[in-house]
């Protein structure tokens, strides 16, 4: 369906788009032609195929084609074959037809015969174009008349300079013989030739050859005399009238010359001419071109018609030259040589390098080989004997790796008797030396050695002069037991005497702590001379048993750590477990499914987690597990989890979140820990303090027995008078209705007062959970002054408040702060019990200082603390008086500290103690 | 009960309700009253010349009612009082009683209870104040008469004839007679039983017999 509407869309667009496609290519050409594209006619006078013509076209195409914007149309007249008038005509007619409305801004011609076509054909062909000709002989051109617009290059044949090259290679030249054929070009050289020569004076004869039959010309050639040179020129027409391209003949002549042949173009230079001045077609073909472009470009206007061309090259053949024993240092030194044959080296470096390399390698190696052939037998032997034992230390590895932690020992014992076997050994054994005293434990032998595995010390057979060697890691190895043990090893010696050793070789294994292992390898009643290859292998044999004792030693640790924390886990009642960020499963150990009360077969998924947790904690769990993976932080949360038979338990969990690489959350790894037992002792330690503040208060209402029935008493006083009065002024008959009101109106009043200090009497000996509020410090302190008056009126004591600001708020319980007020006021009255009367203040004060905390104190005026006291005063069961019970203070600094304050005593100056406690200031102007 | 007219209770309590409503009981009862917040302003108070009783809270902040009652007796001041608590000092009481308290009541109590001891109380006040007018009376008459008119009297109520006065002042009979009759109009009265009971009221007793004791 969308292909359908593509295409529509297509055509529609390009139905569009075609008017002004036309448009802009009509408008290109239009400016194309103006100054967009050249159109430039190139005439060659002959045909494409001659090597002149052909050179001439590369280099002029290149030349005329750099310029982008030059249109190149090459045409040929092949005058040579086509001479006739009417083929000129056509010729003519030709163009016309073909380049009709065609406007050209140039005509190159090629050849005499082109430029006089053109020429003759400018005005009704070309609309006076301007016209580059090249490739005319200099004749043809000459006098002047070449009408305005035409410009050009001839040939130039240098004979000059190449003659006097050619007396210069060959001074003593007699005689010069020049080749040039009967056509026009080639006679009009000739006779230029002639002059040239002429010019030399007689130093040498010369004759004209070439007029006549080729195959004469090449007979007379072949028969030269010495001294004598050919001058080739021109043949493009022999005797007999028949064509030839110069450059052939001038190959034919060379070949058949037993004298040197000059020449004067460039292209005959390889058919083995020495050499000459060179007229190089191509070179004049790019010079054109050159000059094309700057006509085109305008810039010719003032210039004449014939162009100084640049001077032809001296070129000289490597090859001819050597060919006629010409001397190199005669050469001039601008000429150009060419075809020089590079040596060997220059034409094949890599290949000559090669060669030298190859031989090289090939005779150190031919030299090698031969003295080798000996060692090569003998390293066979010697690999023979290391393939053995390779095949034995393999298998013995394989043995070993294989092997069970258990089987460890008997394949150690199995293996030091393939071990004798193999090597000849007469005795070999793993020994345990320790301490400095070198206590020798035997712990692998080959089965039937005669000498048992010891588990612990052989007793007498101490080796501390070995152990010495051991543990330093160096290698004993004794030839001859009785002379090579130095002389403080004497119980060495007795061990070996005893055991028959005459051979020993010890190397050490390993050592862990103060314990070294090392292998014994002996003969008996042999010596032994333990070469460097045999210690080695013994070594590598060594490190085989080393390693898998290592291995077996760590592997019991492993068990042994892995039992210890299989035991601390299964202690701790830790639950491990690993939850996958990605996929939301978590791997738990059973210990851990048991706390979730999740089956040990099932899927454990994050969301089932959340559902066995407590509803109530469930979204803060979940939330705070959330906050955890996205920043990164570890989380340490308390919930429970509801099991199935609805029983609850307590749960501390820790998680991390781990990152790969690249830092992204991959995973969540913790541990798990049931603390309904904690939490349980947690609460009813709460509880416990609780009961403990409540029979406090309720101890202290005991103690304000009096204080209370007193303030009851003064409200029932005046309910009853006020009531009785009123009774009795109506019983009179005295009827004041203001008096009668203002006597109700307090028995109101003092009915509210008594009921409040009811209330205020269940509220102290209520039991009730701890409420917190705003609560001002300055009103506790008072109402604690008007519980305790009747008391201290009681004692003789003044009670005094000094408060600081207006309110001064704490967050705490009322009733509770007031207990411990209360308690502190009635300790006050009972330390001043033998102050004199006038002395026996209690001071209350409230204070609240910048930094927000809320001092209260309660200062008496009493006997003070002693040392022994200010220490244990807040202690349980400590108490000054005789029938105190000792856990006032306690229970009041217990309940100050469950508010975030402290609770102390000090002497205060003069006499007496104070007693004052601090809490966080609540910040809070509003009203409680 | 009749209120004797010029009697006056004070009451001194520190709880404001307590002192007003007294102040109401009392004056149900007709009886006159002012009210003290405290023992000291009370004592600033003026001694009111007539039999009062004063209603006195047992404990107060500064001088309680213990001390008052001992500053008052130690002033020689009859004030009778009235002790009320809301302590339940029951111990204490005896002390107070001692000390000659009318009656120690503990709060709350029956207005009859406080009413039946004003009663007594003011009772009491006005005897003892009637008995210290009559006192200051006789006193008056006593200092009226010369050393030696006294000295007569002395003898007089000791039952002595004028001849024996006249022989123990070494004075004339006749002399004797005419002090005696000064005597018996300045004490005005008209038997030596009566002078008796006079000068036994102030305190001056006839000298034992067979004294020959000078006056």
């Amino acid at each position: 369906m969308t292909a359908i509407l593509f295409q529509r869309f297509l055509v529609c667009g390009l139905r569009g788009i075609a008017p002004f496609l036309t448009f802009f290519y009509l408008a290109s050409v239009a400016i194309a032609q103006q100054n967009g594209p050249r159109s430039v006619l190139v005439l060659y006078g002959e045909k494409a195929e001659l090597p002149a013509i052909v050179a001439v076209k590369s280099g002029l195409d290149a030349a005329l084609t750099s310029d982008k914007n030059v249109e190149v149309y090459s045409e040929f007249l092949d005058f040579a074959r086509f001479p006739a008038q009417t083929a000129i005509q056509e010729f003519a007619s030709h163009l016309r037809s073909r380049y009709f409305g065609r406007k050209f801004d140039l005509v190159v011609t090629v050849a005499g015969s082109a430029l006089n076509f053109a020429l003759d054909h400018r005005e009704s062909l070309f609309a006076g174009a301007p016209i580059v000709f090249c490739s005319v002989d200099r004749r043809e051109v000459d006098g002047g008349h070449l009408p305005p617009g035409v410009i050009g290059f001839p040939i130039t044949f240098d004979f000059r300079r190449t003659l006097d090259l050619a007396f210069r290679l060959q001074p003593n030249t007699k005689e010069v013989v020049c080749i040039a054929g009967t056509a026009s070009f080639d006679q009009l050289w000739a006779e230029e030739c002639r002059k040239v020569l002429d010019g030399y004076g007689g130093k040498f004869t010369y004759r004209f050859i070439g007029t006549g039959p080729i195959d004469e010309t090449l007979l007379l050639v072949r028969k030269l005399p010495a001294d004598t040179i050919v001058l080739y020129i021109s043949t493009l027409r022999d005797g007999q009238g028949r064509s030839f391209l110069p450059v052939e003949v001038a190959g034919r002549v060379v070949q058949q010359s037993n004298v040197p042949v000059y020449g004067l173009a460039s292209n005959q230079l390889e058919q083995g001419i020495v050499g000459g001045s060179l007229f190089d077609f191509g070179a004049h073909g790019v010079e054109t071109g050159d000059l094309c472009r700057k006509v085109l470009a305008d810039e010719m206007l003032e210039s004449g018609s014939l162009q100084p061309a640049k001077p032809n090259r001296l070129l000289l053949n490597w090859l001819a030259l050597n060919k006629w024993h010409l001397a190199q240092s005669r050469i001039p030194k601008e000429t150009i040589v060419r075809f020089r044959e590079p040596s060997l080296w220059e034409e094949h470096p890599k290949l000559v390098v090669g060669v030298i390399v190859t031989a090289i390698l090939g005779t150190t190696l031919v030299v090698v080989l031969l003295r080798s052939v000996t060692r090569l037998r003998r390293t066979k032997r010697e690999l023979d004997d290391r393939l053995r034992f390779e095949q034995l230390v393999a298998a013995l590895s394989a043995r070993f790796v294989s092997a069970r932690f258990e089987k460890v020992d008997d394949e150690i014992n199995g293996t030091l008797s393939d071990v004798s076997k193999a090597m000849g050994l007469d005795r070999c054994a793993l020994l345990e030396l320790c301490c400095e005293e070198g206590d020798v434990r035997i712990s692998h032998q080959p089965p039937g050695n005669g000498v048992d595995v010891t588990p612990s010390p052989v007793p007498n057979l101490q080796l501390p002069w070995f152990f010495r060697q051991i543990s330093k890691g160096r290698t004993i190895a004794l030839r001859d037991v009785a002379k090579d043990l130095p002389a403080e090893a004497i119980q060495e010696k007795d061990f070996c005497r005893e055991f028959g050793i005459n051979a020993a070789l010890v190397l050490p294994l390993f050592q862990r702590g103060t314990a070294a292992r090392a292998v014994v390898y002996a003969k008996v009643d042999r010596y032994q001379m333990w070469p460097e290859s045999v210690i080695s292998e013994l070594e590598s044999i060594g490190q085989i048993f080393g390693s898998a004792l290592e291995r077996k030693q760590a592997e019991e640790l492993l068990r042994e750590s892995a039992a210890t924390l299989s035991l601390a886990t299964l202690s701790a009642d830790l639950g491990l477990w690993s939850r996958d960020l990605r996929t939301n499963q978590i791997w738990a150990t059973h210990r851990t499914r048991n706390m979730y009360d999740f089956p040990a077969d099932a899927a454990f998924t994050f969301s089932r987690f959340l559902e066995s947790l407590h509803p109530d904690d469930r979204p803060s769990t979940e939330k705070a597990i959330e906050q955890a993976v996205a920043e990164g932080q570890d989380y340490n949360l308390e919930y429970r989890v509801i099991r199935g038979n609805g029983a609850i338990r307590w749960i501390a969990a820790r998680g991390r979140v781990i990152y790969n690489a690249a830092g992204q959350p991959m995973k969540m790894m913790g541990a798990s820990f049931d603390i309904t037992e904690r939490k349980q002792r947690e609460l009813d330690t709460a509880r416990h303090r609780l009961e403990m503040a409540h029979l406090g208060r309720v101890a202290l209402m005991g103690e304000l027995t009096a204080s209370l029935a007193h303030e009851l008493n003064q409200p029932l006083t005046a309910i009853v008078s006020n009531a009785a009065a009123g009774e009795r002024f109506l019983d009179r008959g005295v009827v004041d209705l203001r008096e009668l009101h203002e006597l109700l109106h307090d028995i109101v009043t003092d009915g509210e007062r008594a009921g409040k200090i009811i209330r205020g009497i269940r509220e102290m000996i209520k039991k009730g959970e701890v409420t917190r509020g705003q609560v001002d410090m300055n009103q506790v302190v008072n109402d604690v002054v008007r519980l305790t008056k009747s008391d201290a009126l009681s004692r003789s004591c003044t009670v005094v408040a000094e408060l600081g600001p207006r309110h001064v708020w704490v967050e705490a319980d009322p009733v509770q702060l007031q207990q411990v007020l209360l308690n502190l006021v009635l300790n006050s009255f009972d330390a001043m019990r033998d102050t004199p009367v006038e002395l026996r203040r209690v001071v209350l004060s409230t204070r609240s200082d910048v930094n927000g905390i809320v001092q209260t104190g309660v200062r008496d005026f009493g006997t003070g603390l002693s040392e022994n006291a200010r220490k244990r005063i807040f202690e349980h069961f400590f108490s000054t008086k005789e029938e105190g019970l000792g856990m006032g203070l306690a229970i009041a600094r217990s309940i100050v500290e469950s508010f975030g304050g402290m609770l102390d005593a000090r002497n205060a100056p003069g006499r007496g103690a104070v007693f004052y406690f601090v809490l966080p200031a609540c910040h809070n102007a509003g009203a409680a | 009960m009749p209120v004797l007219p010029d009697s006056l209770v004070f009451i001194i309590d520190d709880d404001a309700s307590v002192r007003r409503a007294l102040g109401r009981l009392l004056a149900s009862a007709g009886y006159p009253f002012e009210t003290f917040a405290s023992a000291r302003a009370f004592l600033a108070r003026t001694p009111y010349p007539g039999p009062c009783c004063i209603i006195l809270d047992f404990r107060m902040p500064g001088c309680n009612g213990l001390e008052l009652q001992k500053n008052l007796a130690a002033a020689g001041r009859e004030e009778q009082i009235i002790f009320i608590t809301g302590h339940g000092d029951i111990p204490t009481c005896a002390d107070a009683m001692k000390a000659g308290a009318i009656d120690f009541l503990p709060k709350p109590f029956r207005d009859g209870e406080l009413l039946g001891a004003v009663a007594r109380s003011l009772d009491r006040a006005g005897r003892l104040f009637r008995e210290s007018k009559e006192r200051a009376e006789i006193q008056t008459r006593i200092d009226r008469l010369t050393p030696r008119e006294r000295e007569v009297m002395q003898l007089v109520i000791a039952g002595k004839l004028n001849k024996n006065i006249a022989d123990e002042l070494e004075a004339s009979e006749k002399t004797i007679k005419v002090h005696r009759g000064r005597v018996m109009q300045k004490m005005q009265v008209f038997s030596v039983a009566e002078l008796v009971r006079l000068t036994e009221k102030v305190g001056i007793h006839p000298p034992a017999t067979g004294d020959r004791t000078k006056v």
